[in-house]
């Protein structure tokens, strides 16, 4: 085919783009926006680690701790996606809008750390998600004992071994 | 007419700016259409041009932002120069010898651009510079014998004489000459190797950025309109006599010129620096040698 009539059937053809603010709808699993549900991060910050253009931050407070996105920086590369340990994050599958205003679109989130259900401290709790990847089913008791900060834990798991090996003294 | 009107009105400043912006319009919008695309509204290269204007320019040591500032200025200003001295209107304003003044004045914007390319100290930049340079001379050489055959046959080297009184044979092989030798001085496919975005991203311009890059742009417009217009004036052997008639129908086949030119580019694809130069060698150079053969032994003179 020559160039002559392959520019024949782009005339014959016509326009094929869009005039904005019309779109092309986007692919199949189209990677937009970064989302998090909150309720699943454990801020542990893996998603700001993998992150090569930093446009995800998580900074660290004694109770708190900030989860912050900017889609200005970010390169839509999923990486973030796919190291979050407790699948918190996704990508919007429809194209970012467009935006004239430098950081419109950042987001940040504040999120508490859950207490410790002993002495009530803020501490990094392991999910759900990342306690049956690492241990798989637990026992009711090892559940309890997750729940607690580590200083709680070794405290209850002390205890629970003297426990067990005074009633082990008492059965012999 | 007087120098200033000439400068500052037609076919200077006044009318120069919105048809050189027109003129960009539509060589895009072509291409547009010949890719399948909606392409730009006829007032994107104006809005470019303000956007360029009001980009905060990076920071440079300040003996790099006086060339910076210094080239464009001085390619614009001599690509105007160039454009007040087309033959346009009979009774314009017209030197002895302008000719080669317009000469003079229409090569300053590349041997800007060469120096840019160089200044910018980027790879790119030289190698933009280095092509510039060779293709420049490329098509020089038929670009100046086309205009000495034309000088050569209607015996002067007053632009106006030339445009009234060249023989047709002569002025048909000259012009045909010097129009092939408009991709390369504007920079259009085929010969667009000295500004390839994709190779070389932009070659010389490389560095330029905000309103400098903005400067650069407004002389490129400017000089599409001395371009066109210098195929044209020199194309057409008549003149009406009345300024609005002969100022209109030089616009309207200016920007058929810039049609055509679009056209071309659409329809091909980027030469190699090699071909780009052996093109202008052989064929340019050949039209321009056969221009010159016609007007120093013209038929049955
Ligand atoms: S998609 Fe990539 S660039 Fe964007 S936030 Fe995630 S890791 Fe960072
Ligand atoms: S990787 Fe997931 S869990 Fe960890 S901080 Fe990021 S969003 Fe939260």
């Amino acid at each position: 085919m020559s160039i002559l009539d392959i520019l024949a059937d782009n005339l014959r053809q016509g326009v094929v783009t869009l005039r904005y603010p019309q779109r092309v709808p986007p692919p199949p699993n189209y990677r937009g926006l970064v989302q998090i549900q909150s309720e699943e991060c454990v801020g542990c910050a893996s998603c700001a680690y993998v992150c090569v253009s930093a446009a995800i931050q998580v900074t660290d407070q004694p109770e708190t701790y900030t989860w912050s996105y900017d889609p200005g920086k970010c390169t839509f590369c999923g990486r973030c996606v796919d190291a979050c340990p407790t699948h918190a994050l996704q990508m919007q599958e429809e194209r970012p809008p467009i935006y004239h205003q430098a950081q419109k679109l950042a987001v940040t989130y504040r999120m508490a750390y859950p207490r410790c259900e002993g002495c009530g401290k803020p501490f990094k709790v392991a999910t759900e998600i990342l306690r049956q990847r690492a241990y798989g089913e637990l026992s009711e008791q090892t559940e309890q004992l997750l729940r607690l900060c580590p200083t709680c834990r070794q405290k209850e798991a002390l205890k629970l071994m003297i426990e067990a090996r005074r009633v082990k003294e008492a059965t012999q | 007419m007087s120098s200033w009107f000439a400068l500052l009105v037609f076919p200077g400043f006044l009318y120069a700016l919105p048809m050189g912006w027109l003129m960009l319009w539509v060589e895009r919008k072509t291409l547009a259409r010949l890719q399948s695309r909606i392409g730009p509204p006829f007032y994107q290269p104006l809005f470019d041009f303000i956007k360029l204007m009001t980009k905060e320019p990076l920071p440079r040591p300040s003996q790099e932002n006086r060339f910076y500032l210094f080239l464009p200025l001085l390619a614009l200003g001599a690509t105007l120069g160039a454009l007040t001295l087309l033959p346009v209107l009979p009774h314009s304003f017209s030197l002895v010898g302008d000719l080669a003044l317009f000469i003079a004045l229409i090569e300053i914007a590349p041997i800007c651009l060469v120096l840019l390319g160089f200044l910018s100290r980027s790879i790119f930049g030289q190698v933009g510079a280095v092509r510039e340079a060779v293709l420049t001379i490329a098509s020089n050489l038929p670009f100046i014998a086309a205009l000495i055959a034309l000088a050569y046959a209607s015996g002067s080297l007053r632009l106006m004489d030339i445009a009234l009184h060249a023989p047709p044979l002569a002025r048909g092989l000259a012009v045909l000459a010097i129009f092939a030798c408009l991709p390369i001085k504007l920079r259009l496919n085929p010969f667009s190797v000295a500004n390839a975005e994709q190779e070389i991203y932009q070659g010389a311009l490389t560095e330029l950025d905000g309103w400098r890059l903005g400067l650069w742009e407004l002389n490129h417009a400017v000089e599409w309109v001395a371009l066109s217009g210098l195929t044209v004036s020199l194309a057409l052997p008549w003149r009406s006599g009345l300024a609005v008639l002969d100022a209109a129908i030089f616009a309207l086949l200016s920007l058929a010129v810039v049609f055509l030119l679009a056209c071309l580019a659409g329809a091909t694809a980027r030469l190699k620096v090699g071909q780009a130069s052996r093109f202008y060698w052989r064929w340019g150079f050949g039209f321009a040698l056969l221009a010159l053969a016609v007007s120093f032994f013209p038929f049955g003179g």
